[in-house]
């Protein structure tokens, strides 16, 4: 009773796990709620929904969370929406009135959060950049790109509910870890059974592992546009070609995976991948704001187009001006020499 | 199959980066009067999709599309999917709408989608050009308590079911669900917009569409337009993309992309 009169309080965090550790996006979480929670003069907690989820407990303290609830028993043995957002509703209404919860804007939070947004009529900001709390209100300021990123938006949200909002990834730093931290950590029953499953998985289909780096963790990639000619072109000039040579990973606009040039798997932008390598180098890619969303945050940009006003060279370190089909055989072979010597 | 797709006029989101300013005061986004306006791209995938699975199964599709603009503007883009090959269209247009975030309008789309009666299907884009929230589909789903499914890019039809293709990080999953369900499409090669033919074109010019307000849709006035959003929208910057690009130029190409070797070289890049 007293409990249901209660202000909604502290920050949760909805992590991920990927192959048995925190997902990246999930660390930087942590960090952004961490920093939310101070603000607030609150607790942080986060959310493991996972059936490894006890193995990252103790990683997840030593990024900033001071409490952890584990939940190993979801009726699905991997990500399912409708019963997901079941567990965290029960979790929001009945266990904690968390006065914020953050996701990650990946392809699971893009899912999850609206759906227990809209559930518990809750304000969601999603694909966050900036996230503050208002020293006057103690209500969370959200700042989202919209337009595709050609503006920023900055929004406030309703109260008394809890204000939900989705982060970037890579638009806050992961904190470094420490082992020293102390939390608690909080077994949980999910509290929902298979009738709360909607969706049937038939098959799950991994892509083939390439022998090179996942976008994700590569120092460079390289990413193909709708400048080139077709599938046997991108296949020669990028994925045999150039990024075989630099040891790179792939990359593709969506104008390329909408013309098949490359798998949906491989789009970096807005609605697709965030990459963050030392380099990138962009060929036949127009610089389209979307696309730049998944890629600004490279060390360096190259670009290769033809057109010299294309919007690629706002963004790039270094341009040439030319045809692909001109430019990378000499590149091509000038990178395996210096590979050689 | 019965199916309804919700579309939403957005500015081309090609358009220069250069053209966009904002009125810091009024909160808006100020574009060029003559800057195209088109069906948000993720919106004419899954226009594309119903159409492919009308082909396959028969059945209906319905257009529908919330106005945010002069109504004339939004009707065309109306009459252009029934160009494509939808067979009805359906405008909620009312000022009580304006206004509102992913709440109001997911909740004015339900209220039509109720309206409209029985249906297989509904299907929204991922996300729309303009205020890029990737909600909307999600909030339908909400409020008629139906199953949903997001990043889909490929559709078939079962019996009381159907069974997709969802984009996961690494690769995808087929799922299914039982219908009546709400998928939210992703884009995809085989999902690109069919170019209308002339007879259809001029066939819809011909159409009138019906028009729904706020109290056809009998919608609780506290949930639509401002009223029913959730989020305010505080301020409105540009962000600065402030690049400043050295280009390589060389005698030709070659000599070109040689230079560039060396430079990455020396700047320690590669
Ligand atoms: C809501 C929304 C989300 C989106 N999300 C994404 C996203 O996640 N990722 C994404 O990439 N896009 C996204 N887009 C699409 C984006 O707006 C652009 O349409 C897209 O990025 C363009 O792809 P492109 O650069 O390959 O094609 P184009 O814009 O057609 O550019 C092709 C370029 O190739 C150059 N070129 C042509 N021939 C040659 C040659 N021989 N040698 C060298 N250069 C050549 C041309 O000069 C041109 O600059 C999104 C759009 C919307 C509306």
């Amino acid at each position: 009773m007293m409990d249901n009169k209660a202000d909604p309080k502290g920050i949760l965090a909805v992590g991920e796990i990927t192959a048995g550790t925190l997902s990246p996006i999930s660390l930087e979480l942590l960090g952004m709620g961490q920093k939310l929670a101070q603000a607030r003069g609150e607790e942080l907690s986060v959310v493991l929904i996972d059936r490894q989820a006890e193995n990252c407990a103790q990683e997840a303290i030593a990024h900033g969370a001071d409490r952890v609830y584990l939940i190993t028993d979801a009726p699905a043995d991997q990500y399912e929406g409708a019963s997901c957002t079941a567990i965290l509703e029960n979790l929001c209404t009945q266990t904690i009135k968390p006065a914020v919860v953050l996701f990650g804007q990946t392809v699971t939070g893009r899912d999850l959060a609206p759906r227990l947004a809209f559930r518990l009529k809750a304000g969601l900001v999603t694909d966050c950049l900036h996230l503050d709390i208002d020293p006057d209100s103690r209500n969370l300021i959200a700042t989202k790109p919209v337009s595709g990123g050609n503006v920023l938006a900055t929004y406030s949200l309703q109260e008394g509910v809890p204000q939900m909002a989705s982060l970037r990834h890579r638009a806050f730093d992961a904190p470094e870890p420490d082992a020293h931290r102390q939390g608690e950590v909080l077994p949980l029953p999910a509290g929902v059974d298979a009738s709360a499953v909607q969706a049937k998985l038939m098959e799950k289909v991994l892509e083939e592992t390439s022998e090179g780096p996942t976008l994700e963790t590569a120092e460079i990639v390289v990413s193909g546009g709708r400048g080139l000619d077709d599938l046997e072109e991108f296949d020669k000039y990028i994925t045999k070609g150039l990024a075989e040579v630099l040891g790179a990973a792939v990359g593709a606009t969506r104008g390329a995976v909408d013309g098949g040039l490359q798998p949906e798997q491989h789009q970096i932008g807005l609605t697709g991948k965030i990459v963050g390598p030392k380099l990138y180098i962009a060929v036949g890619v127009s610089g389209a704001i979307q696309h730049m969303a998944g890629c600004s945050g490279a060390k360096n940009i190259v670009a290769i187009n033809i057109d010299e006003n294309a919007q690629i060279f706002r963004f790039a370190k270094f341009g040439i001006v030319g045809s692909y089909k001109e430019v990378l055989p000499t590149l091509i072979e000038k990178l395996k020499e210096l590979e050689l010597s | 199959m019965n199916i309804i797709v919700c579309i939403k006029q957005v500015t081309d989101p090609d358009i220069p980066a250069s053209d966009y300013a904002v009125d810091t005061a009024a909160k808006r986004i100020n574009l060029p009067d003559d800057a195209p306006l088109v069906i948000n791209p993720y919106d004419e995938n899954a226009l594309e999709a119903a159409l492919q699975l009308k082909d396959q199964t028969g059945g209906k599709i319905t257009v529908v599309s919330l106005a945010t603009r002069p109504a004339k503007r939004v009707l065309r883009d109306l009459k252009q999917a029934l160009a494509m090959g939808a067979d009805e269209a359906i405008l909620l247009e009312d000022p009580a709408f304006e206004g509102g975030d992913s709440h109001s309008t997911a909740y004015a789309l339900a209220k039509a989608i109720q309206k409209l009666g029985e249906f297989d299907l509904v299907l929204c884009g991922l996300q729309a050009a303009d205020w890029d929230a990737g909600q909307v589909g999600l909030g339908i789903a909400e409020n008629l308590g139906l199953p949903s499914a997001t990043y889909v890019t490929h559709i078939e039809a079962g019996d009381g079911h159907v069974r997709m293709i969802r984009m996961i990080e690494n690769g995808h999953e087929v799922l299914e669900l039982p219908t009546p369900c709400v998928l939210s499409i992703a884009n995809d090669k085989n999902l690109a917009p069919r170019i209308a033919r002339l007879a259809g074109i001029i066939k819809a010019k011909k159409r009138e569409l019906p028009v729904w307000s706020a109290a056809a849709l009998e919608a609780d006035p506290s949930r639509i337009g401002t009223a029913g959003a959730r989020t305010t929208l505080h301020k409105l910057a540009l962000p600065d993309i402030t690049g400043s690009c050295e280009f390589i130029k060389g005698e030709s190409p070659a000599e070109s992309a040689a230079l560039l070797v060396d430079r990455l070289h020396t700047e320690k890049i590669i």
